[in-house]
């Protein structure tokens, strides 16, 4: 399907559009209500153009209608209770974790949605990939792991293991690709070099596959990754209440493919919610047309994307977004009356080789919001060097703001495998 | 792949699942072919969402056989 004409590819999409509304109407009590407050029903809404006619569903009425119990997922379900065959939860990055139903059906349909990404990436019998992921609740790379495996590809879970226990499953066994998140997988090649004295750009791993942050997308971030695996990047986009809705092809055009022949996207002005033009900042709406145990019809997932206005060179009419996420919706916050997004800060401190991590902590002092960038360095700067002033200067021409830099030693601020919290806003 | 022969993959796909079907009503009482079956159905509606949604929307079937 990724290259269908666009006509036939939106008249599968309104096929399928019609098929979970009325799946959705019938079963889950949530969105009947959607549609009666909208006063519209399912065959009201007859091609693409009539989907404004419901209402957006936001993340906060989902939490909210799921109600206290933890094993209970609300009136959103769409599913006999004993259809239900996995059990995930968000990362609970934004507050409350989303619980979240997979029926078989909605499971292999993740499958495939992983397995578009992977195919895009050549991916196959040949590669043997290791999973850098903790496999816990949280859906991450679960699928990622079933879709490698069904695309027969050597799959090694390593949840539980440390890092260098990581690196030696990498070189022991000749992994050639690797999963895990951008941050992770720089962590690994950094202990790979300062611990065990490993090259690992001279290793057999050719691909990373990144998710979970935007990091793979992010350029400076980018570019040390490929220099430290030797390796090609294939960034990875989706969320967990919606599903894995992106990936790169090997053209590498600077972004990610939207899979609509599974997703319906609607690109949304962040301020006047009116319809954005092709590379225009617009947040992100998502209906999900093959997910049933929990619909997703019109979600509004805050992710800040580019829809690019030209098709990519591989040839796909699956559109795709500049620069993968270019940041979240309610990350965005205001410093000095300054609007400030984390996201800047990533690509500046990538971009300065002897930095490893860091950190940003916002306070207030007195009546003025202060804000620090704590990093990570290999070897502290010594007083006469430029690093200190130079990284001020780069933040404050990418974020008009003047950040208070702290050098701290490796290894020393927090670490996670799956999503690094990398803001830390002590005004709130 | 041609058209024709996206058509004709359809087509097969159809024969499979009902032939799936008739497995898994047979299968009835015998829980290693019930759930082996009825994992194989799961596995045919992802070959439908893929295959048979397109034909079935854009008419495969005509003569150009592209």
């Amino acid at each position: 399907m990724e290259t269908l004409p666009l006509d036939g590819l939106r008249k599968v999409q309104e096929k399928k559009l019609q098929r979970i509304l009325r799946w959705a109407h019938q079963r889950s009590p949530f969105y009947r209500d959607q549609f009666a407050r909208a006063g519209v029903l399912p065959e009201h809404i007859h091609g693409l153009d009539d989907l404004t006619k419901l209402p957006l569903t936001e993340k906060r009425e989902w939490l909210e209608a799921q109600g206290d119990r933890a094993h209970e997922f609300g009136p959103v379900l769409a599913v006999e209770e004993d259809e239900i065959v996995r059990y995930h939860q968000t990362s609970g990055t934004t507050g409350s974790a989303m619980r979240l139903a997979f029926s078989h059906r909605d499971w292999l349909w993740w499958l495939e949605c992983w397995g578009y990404g992977l195919a895009a990436c050549n991916l196959g019998e040949t590669d043997r990939v290791l999973v850098c992921f903790p496999f816990n609740l949280f859906v991450g790379w679960w699928g990622g792991q079933d879709a490698a495996r069904l695309l027969r590809c050597r799959v090694y879970p390593s949840g539980g293991m440390s890092t260098r226990e990581r690196l030696e499953v990498v070189r022991n066994h000749e992994i050639t690709a690797l999963m895990g998140s951008p941050s992770y997988l720089l962590q690994l090649a950094s202990v790979a070099d300062h611990e065990l004295g490993w090259d690992m750009a001279a290793s057999t791993v050719t691909k990373l596959i990144c998710g979970a942050e935007p990091g793979g997308s992010i350029p400076a971030t980018r570019r040390r990754l490929e220099e430290s695996w030797g390796a090609e990047v294939f960034d990875h986009l989706g969320a967990s209440e919606v599903g894995p809705w992106g990936y790169e092809c090997a053209a590498h055009p600077g972004g990610v493919h939207i899979i609509e022949a599974f997703f319906l996207m609607e690109f949304l002005d962040p301020e006047t919610r009116q319809p954005a033009q092709p590379g225009e900042l617009a947040q992100l709406v998502v209906t999900s047309l093959e997910k049933y145990a929990q619909p997703v019809i019109r979600f509004d997932v805050k992710d800040l994307v580019r829809l690019a206005a030209k098709p990519c060179a591989c040839g796909r009419t699956f559109r795709w977004v500049e620069g993968g996420i270019q940041g979240r919706a309610d990350d965005l916050t205001k410093i000095r009356g300054v609007l400030f997004s984390p996201q800047a800060v990533e690509d500046i401190v990538r971009s300065f080789d002897p930095l490893l991590d860091y950190r940003v902590v916002i306070r207030r002092e007195g009546n003025l919001d202060e804000v620090t960038l704590q990093v990570e360095a290999q070897e502290q700067p010594t007083a006469d060097s430029d690093l200190a002033h130079d990284l001020e200067v780069a933040l404050k021409l990418k974020t008009k703001l003047r950040f208070q830099i702290e050098f701290c030693p490796a290894g020393t601020l927090p670490k996670q495998e799956i999503k690094s919290r990398r803001v830390t806003d002590l005004r709130r | 792949m041609s058209r024709k022969a996206i058509t004709k993959l359809a087509t097969a796909i159809r024969q499979l699942k009902t032939a799936a079907e008739e497995v898994s009503r047979l299968s009835e009482g015998l829980p290693v072919a019930e759930k082996n079956s009825y994992m194989i159905l799961k596995q045919i509606e992802m070959l439908e969402i893929e295959i048979c949604d397109p034909v079935d929307v854009l008419s495969f079937d005509s003569k150009d056989g592209e």
